[in-house]
């Protein structure tokens, strides 16, 4: 019977004339280092947009999200953005580092087709009334924290581990703690991309015997960071950046990452009843635990749908002023842009205990 | 619902059969052939499927036998050494895949450049808890960064050796399975446990790990073949998938377009369709070629002759045409069989209804009959005429539209209530014929009902009554005449009886007085006062002789008169006998002719009338009309058909006054005998009574028409005598002439043959007298010589005056006799007269006419 029916209705069926798909195109990095925090961002962001399509789309046009690996390589970077401003995509997320928005920034403004991230806190890209917004704070804000965090720990001497291959974020975080904090500073830097020299690293970052050392790298590279450190029996403060806020970093770290504090903007112990439905979500479809990461993309993808849904014309600059005109209740608390596409949000530290990440106040 | 040739029908039938039997039949097909190609891709896919998971099982699992031979080989090995070994060996040198070894805690004791930094470090995070079993994860790599899987291979001592085999290595080796694929866009992808990609064609998702799981969430459920259908960008697929057991919980997925299928499907059915149609328009034709020949043409036939029948008449099908079906000779056999008893039906009906028709035309009455709204559904002749229509304007009208509206509204009242009645309703009316003639319809209404017993309509009959109401008027008053008549002659039965009596009384009286008279001087007083007795005597007289004349017992001689002459007589004695306010017009026709009438009776008849004239205007005035003309009354004579007269030459006279006229009750009265209504004194009321005794006694015939202040008419018919002489008036001599023959006087009453002989005896004559009739005839016949004259009365106990008469005569014929009677309803003068009796005179005899009679006997002749 299930076949008659399938053979009339493949017979007799009209040809469905489906509403045009509103594109977003989402450029973030998958297969280069780190690439695994990226897979967070795609699953969570592919979550919102199957709820958001559930729930009859924009105005009953479907939202349609094209991913693009970046491969946190320049071309990469260039050719994933190409790709979705080729295919006419209203919006860019990406990317998932602020060196590679920076880099995609050109692209993306010359097109005219907003760039909006929940990663890249560089202030390179802060205060400029442009096409290029964010759910995330910059650097300012985490540089204020971080100082703020020193002191209360009373920390006068701290060593920072430096990914370059991430600089506009890195160096930029580095200057803003520099603003508020007055103890030495020893800097290390060193490129993911490449065989990194763990034992100079190590020795480096201990050499001054620093009351903290500051990872301002990515989960994996933090991980083997403080592996080392443990081996090396450094017993002091360790900070991390939201850059390592990932499973990965317990996976690669082990029970080296017990004690580490990040400086984050994401709550790991979130109650509210969207992010736990979420998260149930997550489970359910992904078969993977909410991270900041996923959180960050599901909320920069509802935000953008809210936005949509209040254009008057679909197209980057009136979905600009559609964001920048209203306040968001997201799954991580109230949000709003100020002109120029930044936030301001609360910034806690959340303290990696029994192999997770848990919430220890704000900053 | 619109109508269509029974060829058209057939066709269309057929089509529409062929057409649901084409339409079940490809379905059947069609599902048939969507299942068996379905099935046969299954079956393509499961091999297919196979085929690719040994590929897959064998990329991964290739080197499987050879590293754990190698790690049998070099167990007794130190670890710190094993990478340099198993460096060497090519299982351990495809690009972008590494190996370590790691201690029983997961911290790494070995492994290869440009990674031996990582010595030391905890990697229990990125393997299996469990190092004793062999295990695979799917991850991106810390040491390469490509998406990898990791198998654990155990070591002595709960050292672990971990494989890093690059997925990347997959696609080329499963890119040239998909060379040799079945279908186009195909799709063939494995999914991790956790729905990331292990394999697709598109290596981004391989390199990206992308969770395709995600995507497929939307499944169908598998068939008994196992196939699903599930939507991966946009396009539906008909998949098939496989769980691996090894590596864990992979699953394989081979997917065709379901467009594919469909294509084939429909490419496959189309062929059958082709077919099925060629087969069912085959066998429509051929079919309706069949249904033509033997079925729909002949009864095309058989309906084109019946439409012909209907037209001119029916004609009889031929059996030909049923091309040798019986059903359709039976059928032809049966509508000849039932035209010709519908021919010969309707012929009885034609018949019977002209014969209805014919049957109501020939009714005189008004037939019609109408519907529930009075609305007329046909008529009679008689009916048309009546409303001078023809039937054919006169149906689907009504009532308003052919008559005045008053009349049209009665009529339909009427209507209306034998409609509320439900039953038959009559009544009469008046109604103008529109020849302007008025008549009285005698109208009987009755409803006439369907074969359900409903009331359809009614069915008027009007009969024209007039005739009949005048017949019935007349013949009251013809019933009224009889009873007139009848009364009148029981009234003259009754004096005639009388009169006898009196006149032999009177006979008496007046001869004894005469008698005495002659006895004595002419100046004493006692001649007057027998005088005064005979005066009265003779009024006596005179009133019985107008007795019998009412009672027409009073047989007057009749002659030919010129009754013109006797009219204008007497209209000159009255002018000078009424007032001068009394006009008196005549209309004398003095060829009037001949009547054979008593001159004396016929003044008497025109003074009586013109004295009731004179008493009717002596007050006001008025005309007196007297007009006298001949008339000849032929058969049936429509003007005096009443009249009761029979046919031939009439005088008619008419006597109208201006008067005060008389009322239908007193019309009624006038001709009986002392019948009046004048004052006490002023009439007898014996007048009329006289007349209408002598118009009656003459075959005649009076009438009279009078009404209340309108005057009176009579109007007296009287038979006319053709071709006699006139009349000759002579006066009546006043004188008693005598003789001295022989008389033999009879009479029964002894007084009066006294008187009687007593009479003659001084008029002369020698009388011998008896009261025995017997005697006197054996006297006669004794001396038959002796005797000139007999005088004889007629009724006598003995021998009646009549048997006297003829037994005299017998014996002496030439024997002159005089019939003296008061009365007798046995003899009158003619019969006398043919007895032989010479003359017959009425008593009371006086004596100057019994002088004369027997002068004109004796002397006559």
């Amino acid at each position: 019977m299930t076949t008659v029916v399938a053979l009339f209705a493949v017979l007799f069926s009209s040809c469905d004339q489906a509403p045009e798909p509103i594109k977003i195109g989402m450029a973030i990095n998958l297969s280069g280092r780190g690439g695994e925090a990226g897979e967070h961002i795609r699953d969570g962001a592919l979550l919102a947009i199957d709820e958001i399509n559930g729930s009859g789309g924009i105005h009953g046009r479907p939202l349609k999200l094209l991913i693009r690996d970046d491969k946190n390589s320049d071309e990469g970077i260039h050719e994933a953005d190409q790709s979705l401003i080729n295919q006419g995509v209203v919006a860019i997320i990406g990317h998932s580092y602020s060196s590679n928005t920076v880099k995609a920034y050109p692209l993306a403004m010359a097109s005219n087709t907003l760039l909006i991230t929940g990663h890249a806190a560089t202030t390179e890209l802060s205060g400029k009334d442009d096409l290029f917004l964010r759910t995330t704070v910059d650097c300012v804000l985490y540089g204020k924290k971080a100082a703020s965090l020193l002191e209360k720990r009373a920390v006068s001497s701290i060593s920072f581990l430096l990914d370059m291959t991430n600089p506009d974020f890195v160096v930029d975080y580095l200057n803003q703690v520099k603003r508020h904090f007055s103890g030495s500073i020893t800097e290390v830097e060193f490129e993911s991309r490449e065989q990194a020299d763990w034992q100079r690293i190590i020795d480096e970052l201990l050499a001054p015997q620093p009351q903290a050392i500051f990872m301002i790298t990515e989960a994996s590279m933090t991980g083997i960071a403080l592996q080392k450190l443990k081996i090396k029996g450094y017993s002091g403060l360790r900070i991390a950046t939201p850059w390592a806020q990932t499973p990965e970093l317990m996976r690669h770290a082990g029970k080296a990452a017990e004690g580490l504090s990040i400086i984050t903007f994401i709550n790991p112990d979130n109650q509210r009843p969207q992010y736990l439905a979420f998260a149930d979500n997550m489970e359910k479809k992904f078969h993977k635990q909410a991270t900041s990461r996923s959180t960050r993309a599901y909320e920069i993808t509802m935000i953008l749908a809210d936005a949509l849904r209040r254009c008057q014309k679909i197209n980057s600059f009136e979905l600009k002023k559609s964001l920048l005109s209203a306040e968001y209740d997201t799954l991580m608390g109230q949000v709003s842009f100020d002109r120029y596409g930044d936030v301001l949000r609360p910034i806690y530290e959340v303290v990696v205990m029994d192999g997770g990440f848990h919430h220890s106040g704000e900053i | 619902m619109k109508q269509r040739s029974l060829q058209n029908k057939i066709t269309r039938m057929l089509v529409w059969v062929a057409l649901a039997c084409f339409m079940v039949g490809a379905a059947v097909c069609g599902m048939i052939k969507y299942q068996e190609i379905r099935e046969h891709y299954a079956a393509i896919m499961q091999a297919r499927i196979a085929v690719a998971r040994s590929f897959v099982k064998d990329i991964v699992s290739h080197d499987d036998a050879y590293v754990k031979q190698t790690i049998a080989q070099l167990s007794d090995v130190p670890p710190s050494k094993l990478p340099i070994i198993l460096a060497d060996t090519i299982f351990f040198n495809h690009p972008g895949e590494t190996f370590y070894i790691l201690d029983r805690t997961g911290t790494v004791l070995s492994i290869p450049e440009p990674f031996s930094d990582y010595v030391g470090l905890d990697f229990s995070g990125m393997v299996a808890a469990d190092g004793s079993e062999r295990r695979v994860q799917h991850q991106q790599s810390l040491l390469s960064k490509h998406s990898v899987i990791t198998i654990q291979y155990p070591l002595a001592d709960g050292m672990s050796l971990i494989l890093e085999r690059n997925l990347e290595n997959i696609i080329p080796v499963m890119a040239h399975f998909e060379k040799g694929s079945h279908f186009d866009e195909e799709l063939f992808f494995v999914l991790s446990d956790n729905g990331r990609v292990v394999y697709h064609p598109d290596s981004q998702l391989v390199t990206s790990r992308y969770n395709l799981g995600f995507d497929l969430q939307r499944q169908s459920i598998p068939d008994t073949d196992k196939l699903f259908t599930l939507m991966y960008q946009k396009q539906k697929y008909i998949a098939l998938s496989d769980r691996f057991s090894e590596p864990d919980c992979w699953t394989i997925f081979y997917c065709v377009p379901k467009s594919e299928i469909i294509t084939t499907v429909v490419k496959t059915i189309l062929l059958q369709f082709f077919l099925l149609v060629s087969l069912f328009s085959l066998l429509v034709i051929v079919l309706r070629f069949f249904l033509n020949r033997f079925f729909s043409q002949p009864i095309e036939k058989i309906v084109a002759l019946l439409d012909l029948s209907s037209t001119n008449g029916n004609l009889p099908i031929s059996q030909d045409i049923a091309e040798g079906t019986k059903e359709l000779q039976t059928i032809i056999e049966a509508i000849n069989s039932r035209d010709l008893k519908r021919q010969q039906a309707e012929a009885k009906e034609e018949n019977a209804y002209a014969l209805l028709k014919s049957l109501i035309d020939s009714i005189p009455d008004l037939i019609f009959y109408k519907n529930r709204e009075s609305v007329y559904l046909g008529c009679n002749k008689a009916f048309c005429q009546f409303t001078g229509r023809s039937e054919k304007t006169i149906i689907h009208h009504t009532d308003l539209d052919m008559f005045p509206r008053e009349v049209a509204e009665f009529f339909r009242s009427k209507d209306r209530l034998m409609f509320d009645k439900g039953h038959a309703s009559r009544n009469e009316e008046w109604v103008d014929y529109p020849d302007g003639s008025k008549v009285l319809l005698d109208t009987l209404k009755t409803p006439f009902y369907g074969p359900n017993g409903d009331m359809l309509g009614i069915i008027g009959i009007s009969r024209d009554i007039t005739e009949q109401r005048h017949t019935t008027e007349e013949k009251e008053k013809l019933q009224l005449q009889l009873q007139q008549v009848q009364k009148m002659e029981a009234i003259g039965t009754l004096a005639g009886g009388i009169a006898h009596d009196f006149n032999n009384i009177l006979s008496s009286v007046l001869g004894y007085t005469e008698l005495a008279m002659d006895e004595v001087e002419k100046d004493s007083p006692l001649f007057k006062q027998l005088e005064q007795i005979f005066q009265a005597g003779i009024r006596a007289k005179d009133l019985v002789k107008q007795i019998l004349t009412f009672s027409r017992q009073n047989k007057m001689d009749r002659q030919p008169v010129k009754i013109h002459l006797i009219i204008k007589e007497a209209l000159k004695l009255l002018r000078s006998s009424i007032p001068a306010t009394i006009e008196i017009r005549q209309d004398i026709d003095p060829h009037s002719g001949t009547l054979l009438a008593n001159p004396t009776q016929v003044h008497q008849i025109l003074m009586n009338l013109c004295t009731n004239a004179y008493h009717a205007m002596r007050r006001h005035g008025g005309v007196l009309s007297v007009a006298l003309e001949p008339l000849e009354i032929a058969e049936n004579d429509e003007k005096v058909r009443n009249l009761l007269l029979a046919p031939g030459p009439y005088l008619k006279l008419t006597v109208s006054d201006t008067g005060h006229g008389m009322d239908r009750a007193t019309c009624q009265r006038i001709f009986d005998p002392y019948f009046t209504t004048k004052e006490e004194g002023e009439g007898s009321g014996m007048g009329l009574a006289v007349v209408h005794g002598i118009v009656k006694d003459y075959n005649g015939h009076i009438d009279v028409y009078s009404e209340p202040d309108q005057g009176t008419t009579f109007h007296i018919y009287l038979p006319r005598l053709v071709d006699r002489l006139a009349y000759e008036e002579s006066k009546p001599s006043t004188l008693s002439p005598k003789g001295h023959e022989r008389i033999l006087l009879v009479d029964d009453e002894k007084a009066i043959v006294e008187m009687e002989k007593v009479m003659l005896e001084i008029l002369g004559y020698r009388v011998t007298s008896f009261t025995d009739s017997n005697e006197a005839y054996s006297f006669f016949v004794q001396h038959p010589g002796n005797f000139d004259l007999i005088i004889t009365d007629m009724t006598m106990p003995q021998m009646t005056g009549s048997e006297l008469t003829r037994k005299i005569l017998a014996v002496r014929p030439d024997m002159p006799i005089i019939l003296c009677t008061g009365f007798s309803e046995l003899i009158n003068e003619k019969k006398a007269k043919e007895l032989g009796i010479r003359e017959y005179i009425l008593k009371p005899v006086i004596k100057k006419d019994i002088a004369q009679i027997i002068r004109k006997v004796l002397d006559g002749p």
